[in-house]
């Protein structure tokens, strides 16, 4: 940017996300948030607020369930939901707790960093196979490429048991007929019987749903950022209900130390 | 992840850190060592702050040449100045009373982007890897990344470790750029190579040289891994911003700005009543 735009910007943010009017009114990306914007419902108002768009019933019950099942696991076992458990043992703040938790989620093998690459392989491949691409070459160049197919196979078991749950609602709520879930069910049955053999995992599932919502990529990226507090939460009440320190506490036997021998400075 | 009933003993695999329990609290380190070497018995008093960092990052000690670097950036970084991104993420933190935590964990999110933060400065390193001081390499360097994968981070909009809203290369870059190459006059350096051709590098990029980019020279002549740069800038630049929090929270929000007037909201339903 030039220095005469940037000055522009000075003292100056035009903006049609909205604005805190104080004692009188809230205006949300058009909306009186008191009144219009309030109807949106919570999940409803989040997405209003990242794309400014407004979904049907069926579409938000979608969504949440997608909050619901894919990530809301409360065991703290898991890296994210670990720290929430961590700064709970070693009587943080909740909320540095949450914040540090959803930051870490932004991961590569699981969480939001393979949801954005699953979103990206589900769009790319439903379109080149719609432009006459033949699916087992796209898919097998993508493995080729990454060595694996984003929203597919998962660490430490291949199974992947939010799959039923999440289609059981996509069926009951008839959003099940898109080409983007066409698509991802056909990789899935490609990749299960090839020598892969692995099965579609729920991030794979939810990006195919959201695309065949017309969710764009990262509109579905900053929405998932919320879909794992449902297990975060209980990680942390659950540690600052114990004595502080005693969650998984580590001796040091537990160091397998590998490095340097010992040494003078 | 079912659970299990047996125990199994999993340890933590560490070429960093190494520990000897006190005899009576296997929980408690009765010795600390770092790369081999006891940290509070032989290491505390001998080696600086800039020493033991560089240890920790790579495992050994370093020349007295890459301390006296390494020291220099740090001073350098330590504080980005106020008017820095990461350093107003920390003050906000401040006027409205939050966690003293959380303005450092604001001053690392907003200080780890792709402008001038931690970001730009993991694909700076990159950038001057690939051109590897040869000046003719920069223009094809450049277009080798122009691609850009699908990630979390948003696509890149500059060249990585130059100011794409700057003028020229501001003085505390060009005299930072000065000293540090007097305290490690290596002629085949990235630092050597940066001054040589600065004006070269930022006629290609489009815009000026960017404290980013001068910390990742120097990252790239410590001998550090993008990642790793990546992660010691964000730490180096936090000092600044702890202490600007810190100052702001008692100044209190009244005399921070809030932009008052500055907000221009274009689709307001009921613009008649503001």
């Amino acid at each position: 940017m030039s220095l005469e735009e940037l000055k522009k910007y000075e003292d100056r943010w035009e903006t049609s996300v909205g604005a805190c009017i104080p004692g009188e009114r809230v205006i949300f990306r058009g909306k009186d948030l008191f009144t219009d914007a309030y109807d949106l419902g919570w999940v409803g108002l989040l997405f209003y607020g990242i794309s400014g768009r407004e979904f049907s019933k069926p579409e938000l019950e979608m969504l949440e369930a997608m909050m619901v099942i894919s990530g809301s696991f409360p065991d703290p076992r898991i890296w994210n939901n670990r720290i929430s458990a961590l700064a709970g043992t070693a009587r943080s703040t909740a909320s540095l707790g949450f914040s540090a938790a959803t930051a870490v989620t932004e991961a590569q093998i699981y969480g939001h960093g393979a949801v954005i690459k699953a979103f990206e392989f589900i769009e790319a491949g439903t379109k080149a196979t719609a432009n006459g691409a033949n699916l087992e070459e796209f898919t097998l160049s993508w493995m080729k490429k990454a060595r694996r197919v984003p929203g597919f196979g998962r660490p430490i078991t291949d199974v992947d048991e939010r799959l039923g749950p999440l289609l059981a609602v996509a069926k009951k709520l008839s959003l099940d007929g898109g080409p983007h879930l066409a698509f991802a069910l056909s990789v899935e049955s490609f990749l299960k019987n090839s020598r892969y053999k692995q099965g579609m995992n729920a991030a794979g599932l939810v990006c195919a749903l959201a695309a065949d919502m017309n969710v764009s990529m990262r509109d579905f990226y900053m929405f998932s950022w919320l879909s794992f507090l449902g297990g975060i939460f209980p990680c942390y009440t659950d540690a600052t209900e114990k004595p502080e320190g005693s969650f998984f506490p580590l001796s040091c036997k537990k160091i397998n130390y590998v490095g340097k021998g010992r040494r003078t400075w | 992840m079912a659970n299990q009933n047996k125990t199994v003993t999993e340890k933590i695999t560490t070429k960093i850190w190494d520990e000897v329990p006190e005899e009576d609290n296997p929980f408690a380190a009765k010795t600390c060592y770092c790369a081999g070497y006891d940290v509070y018995g032989d290491l505390l008093g001998k080696a600086s702050w800039s020493e033991y960092i560089y240890l920790l990052f790579k495992l050994e000690k370093p020349t007295r040449q890459q301390a006296a670097l390494l020291e220099g950036l740090a001073v350098v970084l330590a504080n980005p100045g106020l008017r820095d991104h990461s350093v107003r993420a920390a003050m906000n933190a401040g006027v409205g009373g939050s966690t003293h935590a959380s303005a450092l964990m604001a001053a690392i999110a907003v200080g780890a982007g792709n402008l001038g933060g931690g970001r730009d400065v993991y694909w700076a390193v990159q950038y001057f890897q690939k051109c590897d001081r040869q000046i003719d390499q920069w223009p094809s360097t450049v277009e080798y990344f122009s691609s850009q994968e699908v990630e979390v981070w948003p696509e890149r909009e500059h060249i990585p470790g130059f100011d794409p809203n700057g003028s020229s290369c501001p003085l505390p870059i060009k005299q930072s750029l000065s000293y540090l190459i007097s305290t490690y006059p290596e002629p085949e350096s990235h630092l050597q190579w940066l001054f040589n051709n600065r004006a070269a590098l930022e006629e290609t990029a489009g815009y000026p040289l960017a404290m980013s980019g001068l910390a990742a020279a120097v990252f790239l002549d410590l001998d550090l891994k993008p990642e790793q740069a990546e992660m010691l800038y964000m730490i180096l630049r936090l000092p600044g911003a702890a202490a600007h929090a810190l100052e702001q929270e008692k100044n209190g929000w009244r005399k921070y700005p809030f932009f008052g007037s500055g907000l221009v909201l274009t689709d307001d339903p009921n613009s008649a009543s503001r």
